[in-house]
């Protein structure tokens, strides 16, 4: 794939898929696939429930976007989303995706590696690492910290009041817990660098 | 929504832990879909969520019971923006004994305690009624609620959908966790609707539904 449409703005990658620059296809699914199919998932907590619908939703938009349907291409995002959102809670269900078989291959083939990927590396490792984490926080009142954020899933404002923290102190434990636990996985798993 | 922003009020952990709600969600997901390099974070914060280890504190007055937040279940007030959690467990939970005794009501020991109610703040959207397994004796309830309800003193009424039970509190206070805290006998199987009060003025602040199971 050409590599200067990896950072092509929205508006410009709309014009070229109106083009019909096939490259500018795979770069749209490759470029929303995965983080819409997230997305979906938070919303419906059903993975295959999530990627049919993402599939569904990007084929819809990049149908839309050949045809040069789009109002306003500099909000291609929105659109994405609002799509995603709308096929997933069932108001384009008469899409069929039978009916558009290529564009489905297209969409499965580009992204969905990445993001079993970045999932099946962190499921292995996560279970040792994030206790090699815990082990390294020293300080009991970081460790309450992670525990009733994580755990217990209380508010920023009412840990900080408990445990006397300044709200900086919050940011910089949670953030360096998340930081450690990235930097250890890589050691182990490289490939995980880079991968998004 | 920006760097800054999402890195100051922890955005990605926070949707990592399904509590971002609103215009919140959506400005972080169309974020998300411009930068999905953002994955591989929310993917490490989910995993230290699921991988934390449930004895993570080993000290006197730290939880020593599991506290799957799966089981908590988590609600909203438009108005005050309230979220609720609620847990049926073991007097062995988080709650310290300091925070017992400053408790409205000190009649009743740490042991005697038999489960607890907490209601934790957030700015969330969720529904009601929420299910909690009944447990007998004694019930903890522990109300954390935000600083602008500083200074007010709340009561919380417990009602039955039948009329079985009507139980109210005195007034509380809020101690400086910004919590309330009250006693009360354990509840039977059945539907009740929880209320807070505004002790000064009467007047009903939340309320929501509880099926007992």
């Amino acid at each position: 794939m050409d590599a200067s449409l990896t950072n092509l703005p929205p508006q410009d990658l709309v014009s070229k898929i109106a083009a019909r620059n096939a490259e500018a296809e795979q770069e749209f699914a490759r470029r929303y696939l995965a983080p819409l199919t997230k997305i979906l998932s938070k919303r419906c907590k059903s993975r295959e429930q999530a990627e049919d619908a993402a599939q569904t939703a990007l084929i819809t938009v990049l149908q839309r976007l050949r045809g040069g349907k789009i109002d306003d291409p500099s909000k291609l995002t929105a659109f994405v989303h609002k799509t995603g959102i709308n096929v997933l809670i069932g108001d384009q269900r008469k899409i069929s995706r039978r009916e558009t078989g290529t564009d489905t291959e297209l969409v499965e083939r580009t992204v969905d590696e990445r993001i079993d990927q970045l999932e099946d590396i962190i499921r292995e490792e996560s279970d040792l690492a994030v206790r090699e984490v815990v082990q390294e926080i020293k300080n009991d009142r970081d460790r309450e910290l992670i525990y009733r954020f994580y755990i217990r899933q209380e508010e920023k404002f009412v840990i900080c009041s408990a445990l006397e923290l300044t709200a900086v102190h919050f940011d910089r434990v949670i953030s360096r817990a998340r930081g450690r636990l990235r930097s250890l996985i890589e050691t182990k798993r490289p490939e995980l660098i880079g991968l998004f | 929504m920006d760097k800054t922003y999402i890195e100051q009020n922890n955005v990605i952990e926070r949707y990592a832990l399904d509590k971002l709600t609103g215009d919140e969600l959506e400005q972080f997901e169309l974020y998300l879909l411009d930068h999905p390099e953002l994955l591989t974070d929310i993917a490490l914060s989910e995993a230290i969520a699921e991988a934390l280890p449930q004895d993570l504190l080993a000290n006197p007055s730290a939880p020593t019971t599991s506290a799957n937040h799966a089981g908590w279940r988590s609600f909203s007030l438009a108005a005050s923006v309230l979220i609720v959690a609620l847990s049926a467990v073991s007097l062995n939970l988080y709650q310290d004994n300091a925070s017992l005794r400053d408790s409205a009501d000190r009649s009743l020991s740490v042991a005697a305690i038999q489960s607890q109610i907490i209601i934790e703040t957030t700015r969330s959207l969720d529904t009601n009624p929420i299910t909690i397994d009944a447990a007998a004796g004694p019930t903890l309830l522990s109300i954390e609620v935000p600083d602008d309800f500083a200074g007010q003193e709340l009561a919380i009424k417990i009602s039955s959908v039948e009329g079985a039970l009507n139980w109210r509190s005195g007034a509380l206070q809020l101690n400086s966790r910004y919590r309330l805290e009250t006693v009360f006998d354990g509840l039977p199987a059945g539907r009740y609707s929880l209320e807070f009060i505004s002790a000064a003025e009467s007047t009903r602040i939340l309320d929501f539904l509880i099926d007992i199971r």
